[in-house]
């Protein structure tokens, strides 16, 4: 069994290694604009950083476990072996191939704009290449996926799909999708400013471009980690999961909503009107509701675990939960971090509240605190869980994983908290130091140094993380089967709406076309919005 | 089970969906497009129809335009193609003119007076400061009377043969030097940036000189002149911002530490 | 049981359906009270030229009291400064901004305040807000802009009406650039 065992072990590897070293990186970050450091010698070193660790985290990291966790889900829940699995390797190979161009680039100091792009701003083309090729490689990873449930439906006509496969789908598609607005505005716009074809851009209609695939792409980061809500902690903590469909219709919900909503991101911003921004805001409030559709599900999934393990009343199942082991340690961890995270977003998509922190650190603490807290901390979940499939290495060590674990969280809240409250004070983000002798900056100085002691607890957890994964050792035992997660009741029958994409895929395009095709084709006529390029770097 | 239709008005589901997802559509259109503008009085102005428009995002205009067209700094519009170098011609023709500029600006473009070096400088950035000679945005006796019977062909060969020449300066600045902290990291809340941000070491803007080797007293005049307003010909005062919140003493370090870089045997004058 | 678990779903869809109409209540409330929307003029301008003709000349930029009595700040950003680097409002009086940049995208938001705002070349950025009390505002660029962008600080300084009027009578465009 497991054709692709290996496949996913190097997607998890290079993941894991990339984000070891992307992470010490916003550790020297953060370290080198607080009170605690003189300020750094040259501050383009500090941008370059920015633009490493971003790229990393936000393009590679995300893609390689999605990429990952989507091949092992399909031999896993499918039971039937990978189809395609050369051409796997050909697209992880353009991933790494992609990554080490743009990370060289970068390295070089050759395109320091920030994984944002920024144009006029223009980097090097190596850089831009380095990261289609990351996208083009993941692509293949979304063909794959649909040829093989194709398959499987072939083999088991009018079968439910499982639901990690489902979701798995769900995640592909929005992510085919999702990229099309960056692919669009590097290939039509950036690429040819920076080959020197052209030497104007217009930034305007870059930006809402780049909107497209900004706020879709947090979903894309959070699919594995839904997944896992839904087909791994509930049978991981002992319970069942509570309701199969409403799995489905979140991710559903998901494919329609995360992608024509990304306008909330540009509220500040002059080139787009009033009304599309409305309507991009109520339609992110929509997308809160297969977050909290999930919040539910999971949490009665975790209750029916309590009340399996002997919890009665109204609370006191609470306590009968298998609080020693990993995962249940770890959703809840999630769960406390999506709850911050998820007010805090509110703030950020609603029409005027967003004039009070736009662009301010408040900005980097909510996107910290949902992504490298509540996402990271269930691809770390992931990794421990299947570990034992892909290393044959028996069982993993729950002492180090809950200390990792508390690590994180710990080291997340600090990192974030103070990151949130200055930016109700209006400090801006992405600067490479601060003159802290102004009395006002003199007053948010702390918060810099408790967000670098942060950053230290999440650096000992991530080195702590690669630690128990290295050290797991092929044994002689067989893997114990892997499962997913038994609903308590399987309806007799799945909607075929529910069982299939097309519906979902639909309104998804179409909702885009509505919430985007003006802005776009308007922006794309105005011809004062063409700029001057800024090529970057010495001459 | 496989026989219930997807795309069908009678699969339930598929029903709900669509009808949920276009009254959405339509009410948060409704509100954003027509209920919401209305209140703020830059919808109102034109009507329902202009206000829509307005929502969507076709351009308008709010501003008065009231300013005079007086006090501009430069009438030069820098384009990327400035910054190209000369062909042969452009050169040679460029080189006979700058027979003329030999006693201030040296006979290589490596000046011996408090002149700044040409040679190696921009091209761009020559053409920049000629045109503004020219239209008197930057003000100079000397230059003033010698750019006067320059054409606009003159100007670019002028450019295009001092770009050719060797670039009179030691090595260009790195960041992994000794600098002075102006020139390297600047001072935020006083507004000054780093040096090296524009003027090469890290990035380069164009129409932003390159400096090093140049005769200090030159550096130190025009600091001054920026501070003083008497010179004025950066567009949206961007040196005048710079050079405005330093003091004599960083004056002082700034221009001594270019005017070190004077390459082998030509004097950055003052340079001790 | 099923029929237990289908209640309980019932009820929280329409607790979600609830939160949902809340939020976007708020959104119209706000909206409908206060007219607050954020900054959405669209408004395009000639990036090349800005410095040639129109309203972010030099000579025009800073505050300035319009015919009409309002009040209105021209400001443009450029790498690495704002021009002008220090800025006068009045207190208690509705202030206009309009900026626009000569190169990247910059942004700046003032102090505690919340004037915060994009600024895209190609386009003019524009809003209306007021400063509720006197004093000095620091107003960092907030947009990486280039490796000069942590060194881009200007400055606001809110002054009592009074004294803004009388400083204003006396100068076409105010601003409070030592000179």
């Amino acid at each position: 069994m497991f054709v692709a065992r290996r496949l996913v072990l190097a997607h998890f590897w290079v993941a894991f290694v990339a984000f070891l070293g992307a992470i010490f990186l916003g550790e020297w970050q953060m370290f080198m604009r607080s009170p605690l450091s003189a300020w750094i010698n040259n501050p383009e070193h500090y941008y370059r950083s920015v633009t490493a660790h971003g790229t990393v985290m936000a393009y590679v990291l995300p893609t390689l476990v999605a990429m990952g966790f989507g091949y092992a889900i399909s031999e896993l829940a499918l039971k039937r072996p990978l189809i395609g699995l050369r051409w796997a390797w050909t697209g992880f190979w353009l991933v790494i191939v992609g990554t080490a161009m743009a990370a060289i680039t970068v390295a070089l100091g050759k395109a320091s704009v920030l994984y944002t792009f920024y144009p006029p701003m223009i980097a090097s083309p190596f850089y831009y290449l380095g990261v289609v090729l990351v996208v083009v490689g993941s692509w293949i990873w979304v063909a794959l996926m649909s040829i093989n449930l194709r398959a499987w439906r072939k083999e088991n006509p009018g079968a439910t799909v499982p639901l990690a496969m489902y979701g798995n789908l769900a995640g592909a598609y929005l992510w085919a999708w999702t990229s099309v607005g960056a692919a669009v505005e590097v290939l039509v716009l950036i690429l040819p400013a920076s080959l020197g074809l052209t030497d104007t851009i217009n930034a305007g209609l870059a930006r809402v471009f780049f909107s497209w695939t900004l706020h879709a792409i947090v979903y894309f980061w959070l699919m594995p980690a839904y997944i896992a809500f839904y087909s791994i902690v509930p049978r991981a903590i002992g319970g069942r999961l509570y309701s199969d469909t409403m799995g489905r219709v979140a991710f559903a919900l998901f494919l329609v909503f995360s992608m024509p909503i990304g306008i909330h991101h540009l509220f500040a911003d002059p080139q787009v009107g009033a009304g599309f921004k409305f309507v991009h805001a109520a339609m992110t409030a929509m997308v809160s509701v297969p977050t909290l559709l999930t919040v539910f599900t999971i949490v009665a999934s975790v209750e029916i675990a309590g009340r399996l393990r002997g919890g009665k009343g109204m609370l006191g199942w609470i306590k009968a939960l298998p609080w020693d082991n990993p995962m249940m340690l770890a959703v809840t961890f999630a769960f406390i971090m999506l709850g911050f995270g998820g007010a805090g977003g509110i703030i950020n998509m609603s029409y005027q509240l967003n004039e009070t922190v736009h662009n301010t650190q408040w900005v980097t603490g909510h996107f910290h605190l949902i992504f490298a807290g509540a996402i990271v901390i269930m691809y770390f979940m992931i990794a421990y869980d299947l570990w034992p499939q892909l290393m044959r290495c028996g069982s993993m060590p729950a002492g180090l994983m809950r200390t990792q674990l508390w690590l994180w969280f710990v080291g997340m809240m600090v990192l974030t908290m103070p990151w949130h409250w200055v930016g109700i004070l209006g400090m801006p983000r992405r600067m490479a130091y601060y003159d802290y002798s102004h009395p006002e900056l003199q007053a948010q100085a702390w918060t810099v140094t408790a967000s670098t002691l942060g950053g230290l607890l999440l650096v000992i957890s991530a080195v702590l993380f690669v630690y128990i994964l290295a050290r797991a050792r092929r044994t002689h035992e067989a893997p114990v089967p892997y499962t997913f997660s038994e609903p308590i009741h399987m309806p007799a029958r799945t909607p075929v709406a529910l069982n299939t994409f097309a519906v979902w895929v639909t309104m998804m395009i179409a909702l885009t076309l509505v919430n985007y095709g003006w802005p776009i084709v308007q922006l794309a006529s105005l011809e004062q919005a063409s700029v001057p390029v800024i090529p970057i770097g010495g001459r | 089970m496989s026989e219930e239709r997807l795309f069908s008005w009678h699969n339930r589901v598929v029903k709900r969906s669509v009808i949920a997802l276009v009254a959405l559509t339509i009410v948060s259109m409704l509100i954003g497009f027509i209920w919401l503008p209305p209140v703020h009085e830059d919808f109102t102005l034109e009507g329902l129809w202009a206000g829509i428009c307005r929502a969507a995002g076709v351009p308008a205009n709010w501003g008065s335009d009231n300013a005079s067209q007086a006090g501009t700094s430069t009438s030069v519009v820098l384009e990327p193609a400035m910054a190209r170098a000369g062909t042969n011609a452009e050169i040679g023709r460029g080189a006979t003119l700058a027979l003329n500029c030999t006693m201030c600006h040296g006979a290589q473009g490596m000046s011996r007076s408090d002149a700044p070096n040409l040679a190696g400088q921009y091209p761009e950035v020559v053409i920049k400061q000629l045109e503004d000679y020219r239209s008197g945005h930057r003000s100079s006796p000397i230059m003033e009377a010698i750019v006067n019977g320059l054409s606009d062909r003159d100007v670019r060969d002028l450019a295009a043969y001092y770009a050719y020449l060797p670039k009179a300066r030691t090595a260009p600045t790195t960041y992994d030097e000794t600098l002075p902290a102006l020139i390297r990291v600047g001072d935020p809340l006083r507004n000054i940036a780093p040096c090296i941000s524009c003027h090469g070491g890290v990035d380069q803007k164009l129409g932003a000189p390159w400096l090093e080797g140049m005769p200090k007293r030159y550096l130190v005049t025009q600091l001054k002149a920026f501070i003083a307003g008497t010179r004025h010909n950066d567009p949206g005062a961007q040196m005048r911002n710079m050079a405005r919140a330093m003091t004599d003493a960083e004056i002082d370090e700034v221009a001594t530490f270019y005017a070190r870089k004077a390459s082998n045997g030509e004097p950055g004058r003052a340079a001790p | 049981m099923s029929a237990v678990a289908e209640a309980a779903e019932q009820r929280w869809a329409i607790i979600v359906a609830a939160i949902i109409a809340v939020l976007i209540a708020m959104m119209v409330v706000t909206g409908l009270h206060w007219a607050a929307m954020p900054p959405s003029r669209v408004e395009t301008v000639d990036v090349k030229t800005l410095h040639l003709k129109g309203e972010f000349v030099e000579s025009n930029l800073g505050t300035a009291l319009e015919s009409d009595g309002k009040v209105v700040v021209r400001v443009l950003a450029q790498q690495y400064s704002f021009q002008p680097q220090c800025l006068v409002v009045p207190e208690g009086m509705p202030v206009t901004f309009r900026g626009t940049s000569s190169d990247a995208i910059h942004g700046f938001s003032i102090g505690k305040s919340n004037a915060n705002t994009m600024m895209i070349p190609g386009f003019v950025a524009t809003f209306t807000t007021t400063f509720r009390t006197a004093g000095e505002h620091l107003m960092p660029c907030h947009e990486y802009c280039g490796i000069g962008h942590e060194a881009m600080w200007a400055r606001v300084q809110v002054v009592p009406q009074q004294e803004f009027l009388a400083r204003i009578g006396q100068e076409k465009r105010l601003s409070c650039v030592r000179r």
